[in-house]
This record gives structure tokens, sequence and C-alpha cells, in this order.
């Protein structure tokens, strides 16, 4: 299952990122959104993984498990190409032994750009592609 | 010409300027804390550090949005003129996505990525041993230092794995000989496997110079491994035990400040 982690409060690293992006000479782009991207596996049940205070902080995120995609919108989701056993280790030694398997990745939503800018704006600033891979969903 | 001056870039988030000012005084340079967003004329200065820390909090990924910062732009065209740039750890991180490491003109040809490291995941710090592996005329950094020549220095980061997608980069950066320093053992081994390789770097590379020599992105600190009383239970540091005087003279690591001098005053 996939569940998608965003912030309620402001997202100072999706700020910044608009405003370099700007400042790069993309002035298309009208907003920029970021959500933390886990493909879980394991029998565990959606209200659980609320639950995980690893993953989610109920004071700052919000929790979606279906990513709902909008008319104009641009998704692209850039994960690690070696995603390593830290957090999978870390879940485990939290008694969550259940989870078999789980993988991360920060998923931007652009509005605004054409999607040759999208993959412009990725591939300059987003995703280094020597150790990141990126998709557009 | 008088005592070179040298430029400290502080970005917002770096931690690590004050020390490496001091490092670069101790070495017969002048310079300043220079903040990313000052009006003073960068092209002022005869060469300059991009110090370790976090800048811009490693926004997006560690170096990303500070690589892209209006004060790059600057000591990109001082570097082409040859001005030595010198970037520790996260200034490492910032030269490599600036695409000024491994060369100034091609892109962005390789990552400072997350390291391998079987003990931890993330954050690491320990003492590494350098293993100084080019002549003494390839780099800016290394006009004092002999091939050969090993140094410890301390590193402490979660990014530090140089690495790239593309195999001809190694090649080019092994033929044009840019692999400055490598991990290795204390007696000079360079061991792929941890702890000598305490990241997981290709060809245990802990530092690359560019083609030109001027600039060098290394991930150890030189600046925490600069005086005497800054080194591990070594020799050297028990033999100034009870010794102020010894214990403040400078260190191998100072070396790469001694060259940067030189190279400022001689070329390479």
């Amino acid at each position: 299952m996939e569940m998608i982690v965003t912030l309620k409060i402001p997202d100072t690293t999706a700020i910044t990122a608009y405003k370099t992006l700007r400042e790069m000479g993309f002035d298309n782009l009208k907003t920029l959104r970021r959500a933390n991207f886990y493909h879980i596996e394991g029998d565990v049940k959606e209200e659980d993984l609320k639950k995980i205070d690893v993953l989610v902080n109920v004071n700052k995120n919000e929790v979606q498990f279906k990513l709902e995609k909008k008319e104009g919108k641009h998704y692209v989701l850039v994960q690690d190409k070696e995603q390593g056993n830290g957090l999978l280790n870390t879940l485990h030694k939290l008694g969550l032994g259940i989870i078999t398997k789980i993988e991360k990745g920060t998923l931007w939503v652009l509005e605004g750009v054409s999607k040759e800018e999208a993959i412009k704006i990725t591939e300059e600033l987003l995703a280094n592609r020597h150790y990141q891979a990126y998709k557009f969903l | 010409m008088g005592k070179p001056s040298i430029a400290v870039i502080y970005l917002p988030g770096n931690n690590c300027e004050e020390e490496t000012l001091r490092a670069v005084i101790a070495n017969g340079m002048g310079g300043d804390i220079v903040r990313w967003n000052q009006e003073k004329n960068v092209h002022d200065y005869d060469g300059y550090v991009i110090v370790g820390g976090w800048a811009y909090e490693d926004r997006i990924r560690a170096g990303a949005i500070a690589a892209k910062d209006p004060i790059m732009h600057a000591i990109i065209d001082q570097a082409k003129t040859g001005k030595p740039v010198l970037g520790i750890c996260n200034g490492a991180q910032v030269l490599v996505e600036a695409g000024m490491i491994p060369s100034i003109k091609e892109g962005v040809k390789m990552a400072l990525a997350p390291n391998i490291n079987p003990l931890i995941s993330g954050y690491y710090c320990t003492w590494a041993a350098l293993k100084s592996v080019q002549s003494q005329s390839r780099c800016a950094f290394t006009k004092t230092i002999k091939e050969g020549e090993i140094i410890l220095m301390p590193i402490a980061h979660g990014e530090g794995r140089f690495m790239t997608s593309d195999a001809s980069v190694i090649t080019e950066l092994e033929s044009d000989s840019q692999i400055i320093f490598q991990y290795s053992t204390r007696t000079g081994e360079i061991l792929s496997q941890f702890p000598t390789n305490p990241n997981g770097s290709v060809e245990n590379i802990a530092a690359i110079c560019n083609k030109q020599g001027n600039v060098m992105a290394m991930m150890p600190h030189p600046e925490r491994a600069a005086f005497v009383c800054q080194l591990p239970h070594t020799k050297e540091k028990m033999d100034a035990a009870g010794n102020l005087t010894l214990m403040q003279q400078p260190a191998l690591a100072g070396k790469l400040f001694e060259s940067m001098k030189l190279y400022i005053e001689e070329g390479l």
C-alpha cells in the first residue's frame, strides 16, 4: 500500500525549493508542494500505520492512502535508488515486524508548468540522477 | 604581494566558519568570513573555502539549494580564473551539486550520496586516514603534501559517499589524476571495506580536484585536525601533552591551507 504524508504546517523545504526555482527562471511555476511517500508491504492496517510516530507526527502531518490527482498538476516521485534497511530496521525495533518492506520517496506536486518544464525542474533541482530515480505518477 | 586573503564562505546553516578561518590564518594567510548575502566584493579575494555544516538545512538534499545561491555564481567565475576553491564536507556537497567537481564546465556528473555503512544508517563520525595519491604539483591544496603521505582527519557526515552513475567519469578521474586523497589504513593500505572506507565511496575517494587542479571537494575536515591539540591519541599528541605551545602547533592537515597559500603565490 502507499501512504502519503504531508505537512499541515508550512513546508519550509517546499517553500525554499519554490523560491529557488523561481530564481532559476521557472517563472511559470505557480505552486510546489511536497510529501513523504511510502510504499509499504505487510499485514498492517491503514489505521495502525497512522499511529507510527516515526512516519507520522499527528501534530504536523496529514495522511492519505490514495493519491488523488488533479488536472493541471504534475506528480513527480523522487526516490533513492538504494533504499537500504535503516527505516525497516527501525520499525522492527519498535515491534513492527509485520511490516516486511518499506520504501521511501519524496512526492513533488508542481502546478503551472508544462511536462517538459516539470522534467527540467526535476533534473536541475529536485533529483540528483546519479543516486536518485524519478517517475511521473 | 601581501598575504593572500581568503573568503571563508558562510551559507545559512553552516557551522565550521570560525575554525576554518583560524586554520587559514594559522597557515600564513588573511581572510574574512563572508556571508552569502553580504555586499562585500567577493571578487577581491585570492581564494575561497566553502565550509561544512548544513547549508539551507540540506533542504531537498545536501548542497542542492546552496549550489544555486547567487554567491556561487561569483565563486564559479573566480574559479575559472584559476583562483583556489576548497569545499569541505557540506562545501564539497555544494561543489558537486554546482557541477564544479569533477569539472567546471560539464554539469552535475557525480553525487555525494547517503553513506553505506554496516554499523549505522545515516550520520557517522570517526577519525579517518587519508592517503595523498597524486604528486604535489597536481592540486592547489597538496603543494606541501608528498605523494603517499597519510594525514588523519575527522569525518562527520551522513551523505559523504562519492559516486556516479556514469562509469566513464571514474575512468576520467583516474586518467586525469583527479582523485587526490583516498581513505586508507594508518599504514597506507587502500582497503575498500569498512572501516577503512567509512562511507562506501567509489575508489575510496575522500577528495577530488577539478581538471585544472584549483578546485577541490573533500568530505573530511582539515580545519578540525589543523592543530596538534585537535588530534586523537597519536604520538604527536602524546609528545605534546602538558605543553601548551606544542599543543598549539600546526598539525599535518594544516598543510592543505599552507599549500593553498603557496599556490596563490606561485601557481601549480
